[in-house]
């Protein structure tokens, strides 16, 4: 017996940790089954493999047949569990026709993929291997017979009198038919029929086959033929499918707001490279457009610090770099114009904590997540993500921290990407980015970065007037006081 | 199917193109108080007239019915009174319905009770069938000449000679006797998922049954023929009320038939007692213009724009005056190419009243009315508007415009909804402003209607407007003491 081709191989070992989607802002977005795929990066040949099932759905008919596949396996599970649940006969007859029905058009559907990328078609190779052609061509013999037995049984007249009977059908017409047909007659329109939709109960179910002895004994029997078909078997193909079709509709959504993806390069140097990089978190907040911006990490320059005006899109940009990371190591689209990104093999972030620091200070919890994260990070190829780390303090003591942690990162050759208020890591040996304002128009935020050039300046007064807190307006305050 | 004596075609609704502040203006309701004294009567009636017709045929379709009332004195009332009992039976079903919904909603339904509404539900559709076949008796017994009243009669008699009809009704007699003790026989049909889809009431004859309990034991001394054997089931008590729902729904889908079917009669008479009050109400103009030894005529429409009205009385003042001798009727004409008509004359001269009584003339004779006149000619007009000057509004939130910026706010909406092939009637209008500027601003505004083919009347002080208006452009007349010059 061949092995069941699977569509994700997911390891199951170093899970990035969840606080990583969730300063991410992914959560937000996607679903918790596609979340725990994302926390698995799944190393460069299982990224080529979904890469090439993503870009066999960038043609709008492919994401059809797949979502037609999908819809087929969702019936199948299904019908499975109304058979489980089903504890009348006539009723599990019923369930197990339907499952029947479901389980082969989910099997035609997934034998549809011999001209995809890798994934699918080896699924799809494994539906039209013979031995599986033999098991459909037999169940379909079974379902046509249990549903001709079944319709025979589905109609019968009931007549409630002191006892109550049940018989075959001699092609009874309604009332509602005989009143029907005369009001049409003198030109009236007779209504819609209410459909009843209820389930049968033990008794009905019994009477019906009592009167159907031999048809319920032969439908029994068939049943009993297919007791070793596992009809589970490719049902877990349903979780697989929705993960590659909801980085789909993460794409379609953000393709309305004009954020372009690609299918990005594997790097074979460490690097981060890419081309209008967008932040997609932003679709949560129903933005109408997103300014994207370039990233380039390489070996030469790994590491770096993003300083710029409040509201500039420092973290905007630190997200972006992070989600598209984070795509691309699970083998998904990036949103960019273009990407050359290395498999590195983890992303860690440290984002401000909105939790009570009970037992410790929040300086100390940040340096205690800080020293973890190195400590995690020690001998692996990973992306550090830092926002605003070191801000609870005064700006001498938090710099020195920040200068430590830097120190760190460039001993052990990680990635990453610090944001930061404290202006003296222009001092610092490092890449300096910096979120640009057009000092032309009332210092209006572009939500560009660029590489830093000259002094740099948070541009606090823009708010502080915008509240009327600024020093010309306070004095007015005061006069009219 | 729908009855409907007002209109030719469905009962399409027809926009308001007089309106009741039109009405208002020309006392059509206090002349039909003098009429009429029931005010509900009045308020349908006067709402036809509100929304005025411009179809010729239509009004002829409305002319010809009432001639054959007057004809038939006695059928009007009949139908009125077979009406009235119609419209009760509708209200009594309505309130069945409501029962079986409200039981529905509350799940409080059980057999006994859904087939107690089927009875009822029944006898409100074979009543309502019945109804039918008295209004077609009742007009196959009427010589009738309108081809309203003729469409009305051959519409019952489509239904109530059918053969499905009788048909129909023995149905509805059935399920008006069904009782406890009656067989409840049911088909029941599965869905492709293996659920009661459906369970539907049927004959007993169609239920062939084998009881092997009823066989009969012991010894026959004659050899019997064998009795045919049906193959059937016993269904043994259920716990879960199965049968019992399954009694309901089938019982409920009967009677909401039969309610569907009797509101769709209902909704085919749904205009016939709006419509005979109009006719009821026309019927007793027609005896007051008769008692008071008032002439009346049908007008001729003419398509060239050309009015020729001879001896016009004001309705207002003949049905207010208790001596018809007391009003002057006047003349009343105007040329093809007339754009308008100005009227000019002394205080309490009459110019009001003629203007009214054209008015009146007009909305009378569009809504298929004879005008109380010795002859009439007329163009059918697309709407009537008016402008009588008032005194200001009153003092309310919002309203800061002196009496003149109201006049203008009024003919300002009033130029906004006026269409081509219009009557505006204009009393008064700009009076409270300095004589010059009112002329000259009401020119513009008469000339602005002119070449919008626009007609109008104006009643005005301001002769000024002699002078601005070309004798091709406007009739201009005279009233001294009630009588037109």
């Amino acid at each position: 017996m061949k092995t069941v081709p699977k569509l994700l191989h997911v390891k199951k070992d170093h899970p990035i940790p969840l606080d990583v989607i969730s300063d991410l802002q992914l959560d937000r977005l996607l679903s918790r089954e596609t979340l725990s795929v994302l926390q698995y990066p799944c190393g460069e040949s299982e990224i080529k493999r979904r890469l090439d099932v993503f870009a066999f759905l960038e043609k709008g008919e492919n994401i059809d047949r797949l979502k037609t596949a999908c819809s087929a396996l969702t019936d199948a599970e299904r019908s499975l569990y109304r058979l489980n649940e089903a504890d009348i006969p006539l009723n599990r007859y019923h369930c197990f026709a339907q499952l029947l029905a479901s389980y082969l058009t989910a099997c035609e559907k997934l034998t549809a993929f011999s001209d995809s990328g890798s994934l699918l078609k080896d699924i799809s190779d494994f539906y039209t291997s013979v031995e599986k052609q033999n098991l459909v061509s037999q169940l379909k013999k079974t379902e046509g017979r249990i549903n001709a037995l079944l319709e025979k049984m589905r109609v019968g007249l009931l007549s409630l009198s002191d006892k109550n009977w049940l018989t075959p059908d001699r092609e009874a017409v309604s009332e509602y038919d005989r009143i029907g047909a005369c009001a049409q007659e003198i030109g009236l329109t007779v209504p819609h029929k209410k459909e009843l939709k209820r389930r049968i109960n033990r008794a009905l179910s019994d009477a019906v086959c009592r009167l159907y002895e031999e048809e319920t004994a032969e439908i029994e029997a068939l049943i009993d033929r297919c007791a070793d078909v596992d009809f589970r078997e490719p049902l877990s193909y349903i979780g697989q499918i929705k993960f590659f079709l909801e980085i789909r509709t993460l794409v379609e959504k953000a393709e309305k707001i004009c954020a372009s993806h690609c299918l990005p390069t594997i790097s074979k140097e460490r690097r981060y490279a890419a081309k209008d990089l967008y932040d997609v978190s932003l679709l949560a907040k129903h933005c109408d457009a997103i300014v994207p911006n370039d990233a380039d990490f390489t070996e030469e320059e790994p590491f770096g610090f993003l300083i710029g005006a409040n509201g500039g899109g420092k973290t905007t940009y630190l997200r972006a770099v992070g989600i598209n990371l984070l795509l691309f190591l699970s083998g998904c689209p990036v949103f960019a114009k273009s990407a050359e990104i290395f498999p590195f093999d983890a992303v860690y972030t440290h984002f401000p904590k909105d939790e009570r620091f009970d037992s410790v200070g929040r300086l100390d919890e940040e340096k205690q997540r800080t020293d973890e994260m190195l400590e995690e990070a020690r001998g692996k190829n990973v992306f550090l993500l830092f926002n605003e780390t070191y801000s609870g303090t005064d700006e001498a003591k938090g710099f020195e921290l920040l200068k430590k942690a830097a120190e760190q990162i460039q001993q052990d050759g990680h990635f990453g990407l610090y944001v930061t208020h404290f202006h003296d890591v222009l001092s610092l040996d490092h890449p300096i980015l910096s979120a640009e304002v057009d000092l032309s128009d009332e210092n209006k935020r572009t939500f560009r970065i660029a590489k830093a050039k000259g002094k740099a300046s948070s541009y606090a007064l823009d708010i502080l007037k915008k509240y009327r807190l600024d020093k010309r307006s306070l004095a007015a305050r005061r006069e009219k006081a | 199917m729908t009855i409907c004596l007002l209109h030719r075609e469905s009962a399409a609704p027809a926009k308001k193109a007089a309106g009741e502040r039109t009405l208002y203006r020309f006392s059509l309701d206090r002349s039909f108080a003098y009429i009429c004294a029931d005010v509900k009567k009045r308020e349908s009636f006067l709402s036809v007239l509100a929304c005025l017709t411009d179809d010729r045929q239509e009004i002829r379709y409305r002319q010809e019915i009432l001639k054959d009332f007057q004809k038939n004195p006695s059928l009007l009332e009949q139908l009125i009174s077979l009406t009235d009992r119609f419209e009760a039976l509708k209200e009594s079903q309505k309130s069945a319905g409501r029962e079986e919904y409200r039981m529905q909603s509350e799940r409080t339904a059980s057999s006994l009770a859904s087939k107690n509404i089927l009875q009822l539900q029944a006898i409100s559709f074979k009543r309502a069938l019945l109804f039918v076949k008295a209004y077609s008796d009742l007009l196959s017994a009427c010589d009738l000449q309108s081809e309203g009243l003729l469409a009305f009669l051959e519409e019952c008699k489509l239904m109530a000679d059918s053969p499905a009809f009788e048909k129909l009704i023995v149905f509805c007699s059935k399920y008006e006797r069904f009782s406890q003790n009656d067989f409840w026989d049911f088909k029941i049909s599965l869905n492709e998922d293996g659920r009661l889809c459906a369970c539907e009431s049927i004959d007993h004859r169609f239920v062939r049954i084998s009881d092997p309990d009823q066989k009969k034991k012991g010894i026959s001394l004659f050899k019997r023929k064998e009795e045919e054997s049906f193959p059937c089931a016993r269904v043994y008590p259920d716990k879960d009320g199965l049968l019992e729902e399954l009694s309901v729904a089938a019982f409920s889908d009967l009677s909401r038939l039969f309610e569907s079917l009797s509101e769709q009669v209902f909704e085919a008479f749904a205009f016939l007692a709006e419509d005979l009050v109009f006719y009821d109400v026309a019927i007793a103009y027609l005896n007051a213009l008769q008692k008071k030894n008032i002439s009346f005529s049908y007008p001729r429409f003419t398509d060239s724009g050309e009015i020729s009205v001879s001896k016009l009385y004001d309705l207002h003042l003949l049905m207010s005056k208790p001596n018809p001798s007391e009003v002057v009727p006047n003349d009343f004409a105007l040329s093809e190419k007339a754009g308008g008509l100005l009227l000019f004359g002394g205080n309490g001269s009459g110019k009001t009243s003629y203007l009214r009584s054209i008015g009146t003339m007009q909305i009378l004779a569009q809504a298929g009315l004879p005008i109380p006149c010795e002859r009439a000619a007329l163009p059918l007009v697309s709407q009537i508007a008016t402008q009588f000057s008032e005194a200001e509004k009153e003092f309310c939130e919002g309203n800061d415009a002196g009496r003149f910026e109201q006049e203008v706010r009024e003919l300002a909406a009033m130029v906004e909804s006026l269409q081509e092939g219009a009557l505006v009637f204009l009393n008064e209008t700009f009076q409270s402003t300095a004589y010059e500027e009112g002329t000259e601003g009401l020119y513009h505004i008469l000339n602005y209607f002119s070449a919008q083919n626009i007609r109008w009347i104006l009643v005005s002080h301001l002769t000024q407007l002699e002078r601005y208006v070309q004798k091709n452009e406007a009739d201009i007349r005279y009233i001294k003491h009630f009588e037109v010059c």
